[in-house]
């Protein structure tokens, strides 16, 4: 009888078995890489955002706005109006990003004629830019309102450590008044980044690599998500980071029934436009908490003061963009201060309460904070 | 055998068991504060409390359960407050909105206002003024008043 070498089955299965224990060590460790290359293309994206920043600065000697553009901010009556005084950075940006030709339709059209929501029909305010969008953020359509989403972003221009808003005088005052030029006075902020204000790169005296320019705002993917913003009754001068903190669990916040606005686009869904509601990052709350807007009476939410966190899909932190152009990774843990505080005016000097976090933020709050390695 | 079990047991395993979880020893130490809000009595659901220390950094927030009761948390990391005394403010929003929605060109509006006395809602005018004892407490009461 011929003794045929070969395995038995026990042997047979004992391999198997082994493949598998090896293969279920390696999985989880190939999505940790998945997410790990999102992250990076992430951090590329706010390289480019950074870069085109400074080259703008390069080319014209100051940064562009967060917010400026031409029109009233609500024409009533006067449809003629047209950008509504809500252009983005990230439009000013466009020539530095290689999408002249998407910058340059508004100029085609005109000032005149676009209607008074230029952003229904236009494809510069639909188009999806890819580095605009951070691919660890899920989320494509609104999720309260689908009808209203334009374009994607994942990103947020740094206003600093105070209440940023989008309109100097209270909403019936401004919207409502007749002179354009109430409209077009600048809003300065103790970051960077402020309405028809261009800074200088001089301006950054805390230093460019301890002065956050651009930052993650993760677009929220459903509803009751990181990313939304909730309603605090108040007003700049009485709120304070722990009555938004208090509505947030961790995950979501407590009662959905303040989130706001439902009728209107929520953040991240409307890339091109300037309003602090969609562009602006505070460093006011720790990254990765609840986003708030103070506001006491009726109007359109889009226009009011806020702490407008930033947030990712990151594990443990979010990245920014520094004005020197590097991107830097910074944890949920960064010592935020005193949150019980209520933020500095967006006129007032000195150093930020928030901590390590509130003084990355500022341009010129004279704090020595550098990033934690 | 039993002496070398014994040993493993003794020094090994509070190694290991240390080494779980976060070092949480930078965090000053918390008690558990928890209380209840009342409007002339009545509890207040979905209010939130802020509790801001006189001195120090160490402030604390909570937001009320619909039997009016609230936890303090001062850390995200552990539960609780630090012990001292604290000014208070007590703020609940009430939220609603109208037009909008699926036609683009009706403007959205949304209509925010106090749902407690607005007074309350500010550290400088609620008048409130708490001490977090060094012990556990549970009956924190803020009785607010309507007029």
């Amino acid at each position: 009888m011929v003794r045929r070498r070969g395995f038995t089955l026990v042997e047979l299965l004992v391999v198997i078995a082994i493949i598998g224990i090896l293969v279920g060590l390696l999985l989880p460790a190939v999505q940790a890489a998945r997410e790990a290359a999102r992250r990076m293309q992430c951090s590329n994206n706010l390289k480019q955002l950074g870069l085109a920043a400074l080259n703008y600065e390069s080319a014209y000697k100051r940064f562009p706005a967060m917010q400026a553009g031409t029109g009233h901010i609500w024409g009533g009556s006067d449809t003629s109006n047209t950008q509504r005084g809500s252009m983005g950075a990230s439009y000013f940006l466009l020539p530095f990003l290689e999408q002249t030709s998407l910058f340059n339709q508004v100029g085609q059209l005109g000032n005149k004629g676009q209607g008074r929501e230029p952003w229904a029909g236009l494809p510069l305010y639909l188009t999806r830019l890819s580095f605009l969008e951070c691919p660890s953020d899920a989320g494509e359509t609104d999720p309260y309102q689908a009808n209203r989403t334009r374009t994607l972003t994942s990103y947020g221009f740094c206003t600093g450590d105070n209440y940023a808003a989008s309109e100097l005088f209270s909403p019936s005052e401004e919207r409502n008044t007749a002179s354009l030029s109430r409209q077009k006075l600048p809003i300065r902020h103790r970051g960077i980044w402020g309405r028809y204000t261009f800074p200088k790169i001089g301006e950054i005296s805390d230093g460019t690599s301890n002065t956050i320019t651009i930052a993650e705002r993760q677009r929220p993917h459903s509803q009751n998500t990181k990313g939304l913003a909730a309603a605090v009754a108040g007003t700049a001068a009485s709120a304070t980071p722990l009555d938004c903190r208090a509505l947030w669990n961790g995950r979501e916040y407590y009662d959905q029934g303040l989130i706001t606005p439902k009728n209107d686009t929520s953040p991240g869904y409307r890339g091109m436009a300037g309003n602090a509601f969609f562009a602006a990052v505070s460093t006011i709350l720790p990254p990765n908490t609840s986003t708030c807007i103070i506001m006491e009476g009726s109007a359109s939410p889009h226009w009011f003061p806020g702490m407008w966190s930033a947030g990712s899909e990151h594990v443990g932190g979010i990245q920014a963009g520094m004005a020197d152009g590097s991107v830097q990774f910074i944890s949920d843990n960064i010592d935020s201060g005193n949150q019980g505080v209520v933020a500095p005016l967006a006129t007032a000097g000195g150093p930020s309460p928030y901590g390590v976090w509130g003084a990355l933020g500022t341009k010129s709050g004279g704090e020595v904070s550098q990033i934690p390695q | 055998m039993k002496r070398f079990c014994f040993a493993l047991v003794v020094f090994v395993l509070p190694v290991i068991v240390a080494g779980c979880g976060p070092d949480l020893s930078h965090l000053p130490k918390t008690v558990v504060a928890e209380g209840i809000v009342t409007l002339d009595g009545a509890p207040v659901e979905t209010a939130t409390v802020v509790f801001i220390a006189e001195q120090g950094t160490y402030s604390a927030r909570g937001i009320t359960d619909a039997e009016g009761k609230f936890a303090l948390q001062a850390f995200d990391e552990k539960p609780g407050a630090v012990p001292g005394s604290y000014r208070v403010q007590v703020n609940k929003t009430i939220l609603s909105e109208s037009g909008g929605g699926e036609d683009e060109n009706s403007m959205g509006s949304v209509s925010v206002t106090y749902g407690l006395p607005k007074r309350y809602a500010a550290v400088s005018t609620s008048g409130l003024k708490v001490t977090i004892p060094d012990m556990d407490s549970t009956d924190i009461k803020l009785e607010l008043k309507g007029n």
